[in-house]
């Protein structure tokens, strides 16, 4: 059984993510203790020079990952609760809604609780207060009632649309 | 919409509703965009969560459905009939509280109009008098005869005594003008009533309820854990259900 690393180790160990694309990426030993996979990963591996593979995630999303675990690895201690949340959300602001998902199925996988967290409160904001067609338009969703369907559907929520 | 699976859609719905950012409307919507969601939005414990935040004195009835969708619809259905029956009877009590003051200054400006009569004819009256004594006056000055006579005439149409009449006419005057200011006022103090009034019936008919029936407290919201069981079990049930 391997070792886990201990803290001299654990301060030298650089893992590597290899994306889907074959990139690899290099990280700090914390920032992948971030992702609750690559921690059980490593915990059975230990530190090693191979590249762990992601066969899902892009090397755009892997990066984007990785952005978001180095800052929130150096925030833990020193940025206020505030501006942490400023940065979270000047992240998210300007992504598509493509982006989004993929970044949320990453996340998921990868069980990066807090980011998987920030996605789905972001995708929410997106989702409230929308109309039927708006929610179909920006989450592509492709409208697989038939016609009677939606009418009926639509009569049994009316009450939710009324006021 | 394959981008993401069942699983990622229902914890975005758990955390919208959580964290009060999706409510009903939003659930309902996305239930009309198509099948997938339809179902996946309709699950039970979003709908049981939304009750929790929304109706937080009233716990969930028992019932032999499980449909909780429904059960909250029938509970939010109820709220609203409650709130909008309220409302009328709110516009009636202002509506008839205008009635009243519409009344009441109708009252004040016919008493209003009574004493001012009764000045006027106080006042000509203590005009006739004063006169009367000039020309008295007038008498003991001058006496050519055939105006003395008609001097006499007139001072002797009057028949009290003068100084005493003329008292309590100007008495009777200042009576009367102190009661027309006081009607006055107490006009003025209804009009000005009256327009408030008028303004909170216009702001109840304009605007009859708020924008939802649900008035949320946006006290700290509660702790809910997140459960992925409850996902889990409600993807399962929806496995089961299409045969899978």
């Amino acid at each position: 059984m391997a070792e886990l690393p201990n803290t001299t180790m654990a301060n030298e160990c650089k893992v590597k993510l290899k994306s889907k694309d074959d990139k690899i990426f290099e990280v700090e030993y914390a920032v992948a203790m971030q992702s609750q996979t690559l921690k059980n990963a490593l915990a059975h591996t230990g530190c090693t020079d191979t590249a762990l593979p992601l066969h899902d995630i892009s090397s755009q999303i892997l990066a984007k990952v990785i952005e978001y675990c180095e800052y929130h690895v150096n925030a833990a201690n020193t940025i206020s609760e505030k501006d942490v949340k400023t940065w979270d959300e000047e992240l998210v602001k300007h992504m598509d809604q493509d982006t989004l998902f993929r970044l949320i199925v990453a996340a998921k996988y990868l069980e990066i609780h807090n980011l998987v967290d920030l996605m789905c409160k972001t995708i929410a904001d997106r989702i409230k207060d929308k109309s039927v067609e708006e929610l179909r338009e920006i989450f592509h969703v492709q409208n697989d009632f038939t016609p009677e369907e939606e009418e009926q559907v639509r009569r049994e929520t009316k009450w939710a649309h009324g006021e | 919409m394959s981008a993401i699976p069942d699983e990622i859609w229902m914890q975005i719905m758990d955390i919208g509703v959580q964290r009060n950012i999706l409510n009903y409307r939003d659930l309902s919507s996305l239930a009309i965009s198509s099948r997938r969601l339809c179902r996946l939005s309709n699950h039970s414990f979003l709908w049981e969560l939304l009750w929790t935040k929304d109706f937080p004195s009233d716990s969930i009835p028992e019932s032999l459905t499980k449909d909780l969708k429904s059960l909250y619809k029938q509970k939010f259905e109820r709220v609203k009939s409650t709130k909008i029956a309220a409302h009328k009877r709110s516009v009636l009590r202002v509506q008839s509280q205008a009635l009243v003051l519409e009344r009441e200054c109708k009252d004040l400006g016919t008493l209003l109009n009574g004493e001012r009569r009764r000045l006027n004819s106080t006042l000509s009256e203590l005009k006739n008098i004063e006169r009367a004594r000039q020309s008295s006056v007038a008498l003991k000055i001058w006496q050519p005869e055939i105006i003395h006579t008609r001097q006499q005439d007139v001072v002797e149409q009057t028949p009290v005594r003068t100084d005493s009449r003329i008292h309590s006419l100007k008495m009777e005057i200042a009576v009367c003008k102190e009661r027309i200011e006081r009607f006055s006022r107490s006009i003025c103090e209804k009009n000005s009533l009256m327009e408030r009034v008028k303004s909170k019936l216009e702001s109840l008919q304009y605007k009859p309820l708020p924008e939802s029936c649900i008035s949320r407290f946006q006290g700290s919201p509660k702790k809910a854990k997140i459960t992925d069981k409850r996902i889990e079990n409600a993807i399962k049930s929806d496995f089961r259900s299409l045969g899978n």
